[in-house]
């Protein structure tokens, strides 16, 4: 862990996108041109969202921990203005389809800048929680409380903007990151678990009303339409027609793959928006059980290497920074993939460097660039001979 | 990073919560993934197999076309029901094919076919009209952005109807100003719009002419889902006739009926397929509904069909052939009708026929009509046969002595007894009709012969245990329940009381008496207490007549295919005679009631005798008359069975005139029975018949054809 002689560079975490890269171009080209209208313009998009994506890579791992602590209000600032904006000027084709105001439109490129600005959150949220542990050097009651406050009040105007678009989906992820980063910031189990538990309560607790007692529900204002996701995924066999559709689709899609796929551009199955969110199902159909694990385990691989990269540079900021940055890989995973095998209700959410979009690509791959540029600049800031301790 | 350096430096000695947290985050991703691992192995290798067979059936899509429906004829194989060939066009909808999509292919075609549409508001035909809101609907299919730009903000974040209504709100009078040509898209959009996913409906199925089908035939791939076809509609030649026992055929509209939904689509039938949703239509819904015509469709990745392969061209429907001759039916509805209109009197306003032959059990004709007072016209009352019961009095007396007989009380050493009024205590006295006051010795066969109530309630009165009754005899306890119980079993195995077991849906069995004194089941004895419907009581003769064996009645003979030439076809399958009961009687007995209703019609006392003075034909029946209530009042019923010829049973009939004021001059239930016997055997003023020989040469013609297969 503590090999002074490894690289800046961390190859392991490179090799990873590139495989990840690799079978996205070939799913979205089994998707878009092998299954559908025969068109490359997807696949080659792709490509080039990933070269785009690489030089983002290379522009962040240029930036060393102090200049992204001075970075970071600043991209906090101008992230919660893009979010702003686009409520504004989201484009209304796009949202009369999908249902969320979260795309900009110039040209024929659509831009969601949500995906985006979950980085510059993850930096901000960062900065403030090693802003407050060098301040109060002891986690006591009272300080944890202020920073769960803090945590909370710099979370609030992203969540509340992003859900505004209508985009539960990127909510969640905005969640996830906070949820991941308040456990790391070593705020006393007496206080995190009383909140985890309750929150767990209510969710559990609301969905057992969704299913056994309703119309309690719509007295406290809930609309019925709000209850389909949760029926679709109940039972997806319910309702033929609309969202259990697509899910009904997808599952029977991957259920059908078996364990060695159909093989490569081979599909049975019409399943609706494919290429974007439903893209799990073109390599589970494609490549099989051995197709879907071997891409679970690859992110898997990804996580691992970013928290080796936590240990072996044993920076505070950073750690809440890769953090952030697993949280929001890992959330997208669970939720995309989940969804697609019906483990969880659907919602609009992307599977990171798979799916077919700019947006998302750039967002992730900023991650990459973050996690990267830790250990790109590690022996600047390199602590010798502290062994477990952080700084 | 100065800031968190010098943190550190002044807490070295704390050691920090990040490792351990992180290992918990890192060790919570992994159990999350493979929770993602495990249930993706589940789908795909426990249940992988199960979705492929469901992905093999799902997505081989099999698109169906209707075949027209078997047709219905009278045992000489004239057409009953028959089918109506019209030219349609027809529209089959792919999966998930977009409005717009739709409405193109609607104004392409109504440019080359003449759509009957009535203008909006200005008239309610329902075929075909159009209302505003259809107008609004097509114009939206055709305009989504337009229609989109015209809502505010707000209204944007509605989904689903509450969306769609919004926008055919904002639909103006001035967008739908349309020529008669786009009037006649949305009229065509609207069939086509209401079609299900891969099923088929008619575009214009009445009045399409030859230079119509040529035309759309011409164009049919610009016309994605349109085709041309042949679609039939149900006529009926020999009209009114059995009308009511025939059924209905759903249309195309209301499809198969809400009820048996989940029957019909396990079976295979589509929502807008036709059925038969009553009586024979519905009895043989299987056989008249034909293999529907199957083609493999390959659908694109967005639903739309792009090929369509016939695997199977489909066949019409087999034919159903009646045991009822309907010249003879004919004939006995004219003789109920007359009957009805010159001797109706008092609350009676019906007269129900049925006869059957009651060897194998095939019914000859059956009819019920009824005279509609505020129209002043007689309507066919058929299903009344199987579903009306009444009191039917005497007309039951041959199976109170058989089942007297089966019991053991009635011997043939000991069936002479003394017919004289019966003083009941606590209940109606009861006398014969013929012997009011006196004292008259009788056996079991003029007991029949001359209608003997006595005889009968003293056979009720043995079966509950008193030998010897006397005036004002008192009753064991549950004497009531024993007799009745007795009889109720007994009667069954007659068919009274019970199913007959006719192939026609909808039977009820009559209505069966709660008894509370002992006298009621003296009564039940004559057929004064339980009721019965028509089918039943023929069915009750008919056993009699058939040495006790019990015989479903059948209207549906055979089932025959459709020649290539559109007739009647080869024979497919006949209908099984089904014996449900025998009853357990010595032969002589049996006999003896036999003669006994021989003698009705024979003996110098016969009820019957003056009705069948100068038959050719020897004939076996029984009268009975009947106290009933008819809304509060007091009225009598007038019933009928025979069977003839005597030795070799081939009619038996029953005839029911019910509700006729208690004194009357009404002796239909017997005239109407010789008139029907006169008609079957061809005699008197019924002789005179000369289109048999017609019908037997056009059947000759079909052995023929049968013995070349």
């Amino acid at each position: 862990m503590n090999n002074e002689k490894q690289s800046k560079i961390d190859y392991g975490i490179i090799l990873s996108v590139l495989l990840l890269g690799l079978m996205s171009v070939a799913t979205i080209y089994s998707t878009t041109y092998l299954m559908d209208t025969g068109s490359l313009r997807a696949t080659i998009m792709q490509v080039a969202w990933y070269i785009v994506g690489a030089v983002a890579v290379f522009v962040i791992m240029q930036f060393d921990s102090e200049q992204l602590w001075k970075l970071a209000p600043y991209a906090y600032a101008g992230g919660v203005l893009l979010l702003i904006l686009v409520l504004l000027f989201y484009d209304r084709p796009t949202a009369l389809r999908t249902g969320a105001r979260s795309w900009f439109k110039i040209g024929p490129l659509t831009f969601q800048p949500s995906e985006v600005v979950k980085i510059a959150y993850i930096l901000e949220l960062a900065r403030i929680v090693t802003m407050h542990n060098s301040h109060y050097t002891k986690h006591e009651t009272q300080s944890d409380w202020l920073l769960l406050g803090k945590i909370v009040l710099l979370s609030a105007p992203m969540i509340g903007l992003v859900l505004m678009q209508n985009d539960l989906g990127t909510t969640l992820v905005y969640l996830a990151i906070m949820v991941g980063i308040i456990l790391i910031s070593g705020i006393q189990w007496k206080i995190l678990l009383p909140i985890f538990l309750t929150g767990a309560t209510f969710a559990v607790g609301l969905l057992v009303l969704v299913v056994y007692n309703r119309e309690l529900l719509l007295q406290f204002g809930f609309k019925p339409y709000q209850f389909a996701r949760i029926d679709s995924w109940i039972d997806p066999y319910h309702d033929a027609s609309n969202a259990s559709y697509q899910l009904m689709q997808a599952i029977k899609s991957i259920g059908s793959g078996q364990v060695f796929g159909k093989g490569f551009g081979v599909s049975e199955v019409y399943v609706p928006v494919r290429e974007s969110d439903m893209i799990f199902t073109t390599i589970a159909e494609n490549f099989g059980f051995l197709g879907g694990a071997f891409l679970i385990f690859l992110y898997f691989l990804l996580i691992y290497q970013m928290i080796n990269v936590v240990f072996q540079t044993k920076n505070e900021f950073y750690s809440y920074i890769a953090t952030g940055v697993i949280m929001m890989i890992a959330f997208h995973v669970l939720e995309n993939i989940g969804m697609n095998i019906g483990l969880l209700p659907l919602t609009g959410i992307p599977l990171p460097f798979i799916s077919q979009g700019g947006s998302s690509l750039l967002g992730n791959m900023m991650g990459i660039g973050l996690v990267m540029s830790m250990r790109y600049h590690y022996k600047s800031y390199m602590f010798s001979g502290d062994g477990e301790d952080f700084h | 990073m100065k800031k968190p350096s010098q943190t550190k430096q002044t807490n070295k000695k704390k050691k920090s919560h990040i490792p351990f947290r992180l290992n918990l985050l890192f060790f919570i991703v992994f159990a999350l993934f493979s929770a993602l691992i495990i249930r993706l192995g589940y789908l795909q290798i426990v249940k992988g197999e199960e979705f492929v067979a469901e992905v093999g059936r799902t997505e081989t899509t099999v698109a169906t076309e209707n075949v027209p429906r078997g047709e219905i004829f009278d045992s000489q194989y004239r057409k009953i029901v028959a089918n109506e060939p019209h030219q349609a066009i027809i529209y089959t909808r792919g999966k998930g094919v977009p409005g717009d999509v739709m409405a193109e292919t609607a104004m392409k075609l109504a440019e080359l076919i003449d759509m009957p549409h009535t203008v909006r508001w200005t008239t309610d035909i329902k075929e075909y009209d159009i209302s505003v809101r259809d107008l609004k609907d097509y114009w939206l299919a055709l305009h989504a952005e337009e229609a989109s730009d015209r809502l505010s903000d707000k209204e944007k974040e509605l989904t689903g109807s509450e969306l769609y209504l919004t926008q055919v709100d904002k639909v103006t009078e001035e967008d739908i100003k349309f020529e008669p040509v786009e009037e006649a898209a949305a009229a065509i959009f609207k069939r086509m719009n209401g079609a299900y996913a891969l099923s088929t409906v008619n575009i214009k199925k009445t009045d399409v002419t030859d230079e119509e089908i040529a035309r759309v035939s011409e164009r049919l791939n610009e016309l994605p889902g349109i085709d041309t076809s042949t679609d039939w509609v149900r006529t009926y030649p020999q009209e009114d006739m059995l009308r009511t026992i025939l059924g209905n055929v759903t249309d195309e509209d209301s499809g198969i009926p809400a009820d048996k939904e989940k029957t019909y689509l396990a079976n295979g039938y589509a929502r807008n397929d036709r059925v038969g949703s009553s009586y024979l239509e519905e009895q043989y819904e299987t056989v008249l509904r034909g293999s529907k015509a199957k083609a493999y469709t390959e659908t694109n990745n967005d639903g739309d069909v792009i090929n369509q392969v016939e695997q199977f061209s489909g066949e019409k429907g087999a034919n159903l052939v009646l045991s009822i001759d309907s010249k003879f039916q004919a004939t006995v509805q004219d003789i109920a009708k007359d009957s009805l209109l010159q001797y109706r009197e008092g609350d009676n306003d019906r007269i129900y026929v049925a006869a059957m032959d009651p060897q194998s059990g095939e019914v000859l004709a059956m009819t019920g009509q009824r005279y509609d007072k505020e129209n002043n016209e007689i309507v066919d009352q058929t299903r009344g046969v199987i579903q009306d019961s009444f009191e039917m009095g005497s007309t039951v007396k041959g199976a109170t002595l058989l089942t007297a007989y089966m019991d053991g009380v009635l011997t043939s050493s000991n069936n002479v007894l003394v017919d004289r009024p019966l003083d009941l205590a606590g209940d109606k006295d009861i006398s014969s009709l013929f012997n009011p006051y006196g004292s008259v010795t009788i056996d079991d066969i003029i007991a029949l012969e001359r209608s003997s109530n006595v005889y009968m309630a003293l056979m009720a009165a043995r079966m509950g245990g008193i030998s010897n009754f006397q005036p004002n005899q008192s009753f064991p306890n549950n004497f009531h329940k024993v007799v009745l119980d007795k009889f109720r079993r007994s009667f069954a195995q007659f068919g009274l009381g019970v199913q007959t077991g006719i192939d026609l849906p909808g039977e009820k069995t009559g209505y069966v008496g709660n008894a509370t004194n002992p006298g009621e089941a003296l009564y039940f004895s004559f057929g004064q207490y339980d009721t019965y419907t028509t089918m039943q009581l023929l069915q009750h003769i008919s056993t009699i007549a058939n040495d006790g064996v019990r015989i479903a009645p059948r209207v549906v003979k055979e089932i025959r295919s459709t020649a290539p030439d559109g007739e009647i076809g080869a024979l497919l399958t006949e209908t099984d005679k089904e014996v449900l009961s025998t009853l357990s009687v010595e032969k002589e007995d049996l006999e003896r009631v036999q003669k006994g209703l021989y003698e009705v019609v024979h003996g110098s006392n016969g009820t019957a005798r003056s009705a069948f003075v100068g038959a050719s034909y020897d004939a076996a029946a029984k009268t009975g008359t009947a106290q009933a209530a008819y809304q509060g009042k007091s009225v009598t019923n007038k019933t009928f069975v025979a069977y003839a010829p005597y030795d070799d049973p081939e009619i038996a009939i029953t005839v029911v005139v019910p509700w006729l004021p208690n004194s009357n001059s009404n002796y239909q239930n017997t005239a109407v029975a010789r008139q029907v016997l006169d008609a079957y055997f061809k005699e008197g003023e019924y002789a005179e018949d000369s289109i048999v020989i017609e019908e037997v040469t056009q059947e000759e013609d079909l052995e023929d054809q049968e013995s070349n297969e």
